[in-house]
């Protein structure tokens, strides 16, 4: 037993870190899709920024080199993060404080984590005083989860959608927020929480000496890191790639560029599609460069 | 529709239908009939009209066995949509949105057509994504082959399920306002669109009006008007004279003038439908100088990209022979006239289209909306605002705004050449709604396909439009919605006439160009008011 907790204590970060790295190295290695950006962009000056405007609303744009706001790429993805913003706005179901209060229990739960292991590594004696975020953590989780469960199985609009795999991510959740809150609610629970990760940093969880509850909730954690990369949890980072890599991204080619390599070879790709208009095997740019072509059939 | 695999339930019955009742109201503007439309009886045996009661393809129904074969191609289809090098182009942000969404549906009222239609389950921009997401897993992902309903891989592929999803596809315009609304960033309007691909690139069905009188029509006679280059040249005497007639002037409309600074490229239909419109360019680039030409090659005089609508490879096709006439012309710089998906193509899609170091990258492609506002800025031109002393809104393509963030110059303009009398409608810029036009469906006019968009996704507009203009409504003035694009003329055109909107409250429509032109103080004014062009 403590051998498996110890193995799923060390590999259990190491695959949340190197399943999200993999999974983002193999997007970056997709082809370069064409431009396909949505106004308005969080990099763009300040005044344009407001309404949603661009470079391409300058004469002679590619004369020109673009005012960039950088950081406001990295700012914009925090209102999504802290407080759902577009959920808030634009979603008609009323799932918003459920979906914030799960995900701040989420938030609070990996800071929780971190100063667990801090106060094991440095012995500063700080949990105590700061175990209302574990608490606060355990309960808005377990709350949001109840909700999101309820306004699932519900609302039609929402049921219909939502598959048994949905409602085990949510239940997933739920018991790993709720073995936390009976875990620290025990008389002891903070005590044992620190001792739990001083034996995981050490090299030897002293598995006698703590309760069940305890024991159960480092695992559930243990597991829900590694799940997060290949599951639905995965929503979270791929939206670096979904917003910076496509929705974001403006900037047109430059010469001699590793995009303008890139589309030099894409252009050589076969189009192997089998419509009556199409030349099946020949390359994209044959394809393009055969305007006089009339239907195979 | 109690479950999503409902959808592919083995009926020639429409699996729901459009009640007038239930459609997002007009009221108190117009007073509708709650009679709702049903087609013709002989149409359900002839015709698959089982999605909605309406279709846009008038396909005979196929034999068993020609089923059996569109099911073997949808399903190859797929497989080259998730193919890396047959679908380079838009690999990446379609497989990241079958991947990752949440379906927390906050993306349902973002549609014009969901909200138009009274929020029917089909039209929401998740409801198609999703069909196609469960297709995927249940034949493409070992979990969905393994586990089935359990991970929501429910949906098994019929010729039903297909014939269905193949209208669902032109049941969107495309205009992505769902992908704003996306807290993940999932864009449902481009699933869409590859679906649209799907059956044009592997099984050859596309709506008539865009693939055969569309992109084939246009590669083959020069425009998707059929109209060829002799007879462009005749178009184009034909505006000269008139522009003579109107104004006095004598104005010579450059063709094929070697060298110019700008090849200016508008939408085709607009020769045919409003050549008032391109002479009001003719006659604000001469006022101000602009050394400009437009194209009488064949394709070099017809703007529009369908394409863009639904093949990769028609879009390419027709973009790279707009790039070679522009740079066989010695000009600079391509502008793009009044027509919105051309801004994109040429803007936007392009830039990635052709590697940079080739000579056809190298032509600026830029829109009309800055140089129309720097025309109007310096001076160069005269104008009177009071010329444009009526209330005045402005209606933005999506293309233009909200998928190319040119948001600013044309309320600039209009604001310049207009005595105070612009007013916004609500939402509006990169949240604006969607004609109801969009991506072709102002042009698809087969079987009812045209009594589904007029009834439902012209709607919403038509309800923008009334509420924008509600303290003026009964004031005997001319209101003008102006628009930058042709497609959505055409579709104020058809809301204007089938919504009576000119008839009843001479709200009337009008291009950005000829706005401006009417401002002119040296020649009478431009525009007509108190008709409507049909």
């Amino acid at each position: 037993m403590e051998s498996l907790l110890m193995i799923l204590g060390i590999l259990s970060p190491i695959i949340l870190i190197l399943g999200i790295a993999i999974k983002f190295y193999k997007i970056s290695k997709m082809p370069l899709n064409v431009r396909w950006e949505i106004y308005p962009l969080p990099h763009e000056s300040e005044e344009k920024r407001k309404y949603g405007g661009s470079y391409m609303e300058e004469l002679n744009w590619l004369e020109k080199r673009p005012e960039r706001y950088t950081l406001g790429e990295y700012i914009e993805p925090f209102k999504e993060i802290l407080y759902l913003h577009k959920v808030k706005k634009f979603n008609p179901y009323g799932i918003w404080i459920w979906s914030m209060a799960l995900h701040w229990g989420i938030w609070l739960l990996f800071l929780w984590m971190g100063i667990l292991i801090i106060n094991s590594i440095f012995n500063l004696e700080i949990t105590s005083k700061l175990s209302v975020l574990a608490y606060l953590s355990y309960i808005l989780g377990s709350l949001g989860v109840l909700g999101l469960i309820v306004k699932r199985g519900t609302i039609h609009d929402l049921k219909i959608y939502t598959s048994p795999i949905d409602y085990l991510n949510l239940l997933f959740l739920l018991i790993l927020f709720a073995s936390g809150l009976f875990a620290i609610m025990n008389k002891g629970g903070i005590n044992e929480s620190i001792t739990y990760l001083e034996g995981l940093l050490k090299g030897n969880i002293p598995v006698d000496e703590l309760s069940l509850v305890i024991i159960l909730h480092f695992l559930i954690f243990k597991l829900f890191l590694i799940y997060i990369p290949f599951s639905k949890f995965f929503h979270g980072p791929v939206k670096y790639m979904t917003f910076h890599k496509i929705l974001w991204d403006d900037m047109y080619q430059i010469k001699g560029s590793k995009e303008e390599k890139k589309i030099s070879e894409q252009l050589n790709y076969r189009v192997r599609w089998t419509g009556p208009h199409i030349l099946s095997d020949k390359s994209w740019l044959e394809n393009a460069q055969n305007t006089n072509l009339h239907d195979k059939v | 529709m109690e479950k999503l695999k409902d959808f592919a339930k083995e009926t020639n019955q429409p699996i729901f239908e459009i009640n007038n009742d239930e459609l997002i109201s007009l009221s108190p503007y117009l007073d509708e009939e709650n009679d709702s439309y049903k087609a013709p009886d002989d149409w359900f045996d002839k015709y698959d009209l089982s999605l909605d009661g309406f279709s846009g393809f008038p396909f005979i129904n196929p034999s068993e066995e020609e089923k059996e074969e569109i099911i073997k191609k949808f399903l190859n289809g797929i497989q080259k949509l998730l193919n890396p090098e047959s679908n380079w182009t838009f690999y990446k942000p379609f497989f990241l949105s079958l991947k990752h969404c949440v379906k927390c549906n906050t993306c349902a009222e973002a549609c014009h057509i969901y909200v138009g239609s009274g929020k029917k389950e089909i039209y929401r921009p998740n409801f198609r994504s999703e069909v196609l997401r469960r297709i995927y897993k249940r034949y493409f992902t070992i979990s969905g082959k393994v586990l089935k309903s359990f991970v929501g891989a429910d949906i098994e592929v019929t010729y039903s399920l297909i014939r269905r999803l193949l209208e669902l596809a032109y049941r969107c315009t495309l205009c992505r306002r769902c992908a704003l609304y996306c807290p993940v960033g999932i864009d449902n309007g481009l699933i869409a669109r590859e679906l649209r691909k799907l059956f044009s690139q592997e099984l050859g069905m596309a709506p008539v009006e865009v693939y055969k009188k569309g992109t084939r029509l246009h590669l083959q006679t020069g425009s998707t008007t059929g109209m060829k280059p002799h007879t462009f040249i005749d178009v184009i005497k034909f505006i000269e004279e008139d522009i003579h007639e109107k104004t006095g002037e004598k104005i010579t409309i450059p063709v094929d003038k070697k060298g110019a600074d700008i090849m200016l490229l508008h939408n085709g239909g607009e020769y045919l439908s409003w050549p008032d419109h391109i002479a009001a360019f003719a006659i604000l680039f001469d006022a101000a100088g602009i050394n400009y030409t437009l194209s009488s090659e064949t394709l070099g005089y017809d703007g529009v990209n369908y394409g863009a609508w639904y093949d990769d490879v028609e879009l390419a096709r027709v973009g790279l022979r707009h790039l070679q006439i522009a740079h066989e012309l010695g000009v600079k710089k391509l502008v793009i006239g009044e027509c919105g998906h051309s801004h994109k193509v040429y803007s936007v899609i392009f830039d990635r289209i052709l590697p940079a170091s080739s000579p056809l990258w190298n032509i600026q492609r830029e829109s009309c909306l800055p140089l129309m506002w720097e025309i109007v800025r310096s001076g160069v031109v005269k104008l009177d605002p009071m010329r444009n002393n009526f209330p005045i809104t402005f209606h933005d393509s999506c293309n233009i705004v909200r998928l190319m963030g040119i948001v600013s110059p044309q309320r600039k303009i209009i604001k310049a050449i207009s005595p105070g009398t612009f007013r916004e409608m609500k939402p509006n810029g990169t949240y604006n709604y969607c004609c109801g036009g969009g991506s072709g469906f102002a042009i698809i006019r087969s079987l009812n396909f045209p009594v589904f968009r007029n009834k439902v996704s012209l709607r919403l507009k038509t309800k923008q439009i009334l509420d924008t203009f509600s303290d003026v409504l009964n004031q005997d003035i001319p209101k003008v919605v102006v628009a930058t694009c042709s497609n959505c003329k055409g579709s104020l055109r058809d809301i204007m006439k089938i919504y009576e909107l000119f008839h009843k409250y001479k709200i009337n429509y009008s291009g950005l160009a000829d706005l401006i032109v009417n401002a002119i103080t040296d020649i009478p004014p431009f525009l007509n008011l108190e008709e409507m062009e049909e």
